[in-house]
């Protein structure tokens, strides 16, 4: 889950680690801890739904910003179709639940 | 403390805390245990840069924000601890294994090829360069020795040589290339598993370490 959650993230425009893991971190519950981004990043990488580019900083060294491929908006999309079906049947079970 | 000694504990605490991750990222393959290193140690220059104060405790929390190395290693999919604990054994299985009995090297390359700690090529010398050593060990003794009792060349009768006819000095070199080929291999393994303890051992002095441990410092407030 916490994949297509960088995923999403990534639709809005590349991003580097840093501000991912913030982003993540902040929202909680998504990531264990800021660190694991990093091996996720790696697989995603890795698997080819986003790729990587150096870029200068204003402040620093240069950056490694990390870009959804296209492999990476399709996986994307099937995943949010999924979701929203799997979303809909857990609703409807614990919705039946609570009125009995 | 001023902020120059702050600053050196704060570098301290992220480069004990890199050398854990490192520890723990052992059985990763290397190249993306690299480049996970690589992205963390960024991560945490770009936290500090971020800081007011760079001191040791806003180290620290930063570090805790990144988190537990173990739990990184695990999303990176590092094989637990519990498959390296023949580890020790290995090197000495196989420099003394082939000697005193052929089971013992079997074991000890069994025991190498199963633990994450060695890279595939170490494991491969190991298993085949030691045990070519041994054997140029071998042939270049009995050369050695026949070439010193005078055989080679115009061999008199009773020095059945068998076609090891090798000068003193060649037969020497091939025993002391065969003793290194045999050695160096499991040896090097070793060395890299003492370095791996070594960062294990380097923690930094949290209270978890145990009850008996006891820190003086701001923080030794005790009870």
């Amino acid at each position: 889950m916490a994949e297509q959650c960088v995923l999403a993230l990534l639709t809005t425009g590349e991003k580097y680690g840093f501000e991912l893991a913030r982003e993540l971190g902040e929202r909680g519950q998504i990531i264990a801890s800021e660190g694991t981004l990093y091996p996720l990043l790696a697989r995603l990488r890795r698997n080819g739904l986003v790729e990587t580019s150096w870029r200068e900083s204003t402040s620093g060294p240069p950056r490694r910003y990390y870009r959804l491929t296209g492999d990476g908006e399709l996986a994307l999309a099937s995943f949010r179709k999924q979701w929203r079906v799997f979303r809909d049947a857990v609703d409807e079970i614990l919705s039946e639940g609570s009125q009995e | 403390m001023t902020s120059r000694q702050s600053t050196r504990e704060a570098d301290n605490l992220v480069r004990r805390y890199l050398a854990q991750l490192n520890a723990a990222l052992q059985g990763v393959d290397a190249s993306r245990r690299e480049e996970i290193l690589a992205e963390v140690h960024e991560h945490i220059e770009q936290g500090r840069d971020g800081l007011d104060t760079d001191d040791a405790a806003d180290v620290r929390t930063l570090l805790d924000r990144v988190g537990d190395p173990a739990a990184i290693a695990a999303e990176a999919g590092a094989p637990s601890q519990d498959s390296r604990r023949w580890d020790a054994w290995a090197p000495w299985l196989i420099i003394f294994g082939p000697v005193a009995s052929g089971l013992g090297w079997i074991a000890g390359i069994l025991i190498l090829w199963a633990s994450p700690t060695w890279s595939r090529r170490d494991k491969l010398t190991a298993t085949i360069v030691s045990p070519a050593g041994l054997v140029a060990l071998f042939f270049g003794l009995v050369a050695a020795l026949s070439a010193a009792a005078g055989c080679p060349g115009h061999a008199p009768a009773g020095c059945t040589t068998r076609g090891v006819t090798l000068p003193l000095g060649v037969a020497i070199l091939l025993a002391v290339a065969g003793l290194a080929a045999h050695l160096l291999p499991p040896i090097h393994p070793m060395r890299t598993r003492r370095q791996q303890r070594f960062t294990f051992t380097d923690q930094p002095d949290e209270p978890s370490t145990g009850p008996a441990r006891r820190k003086p410092g701001p923080l030794g407030a005790n009870a």
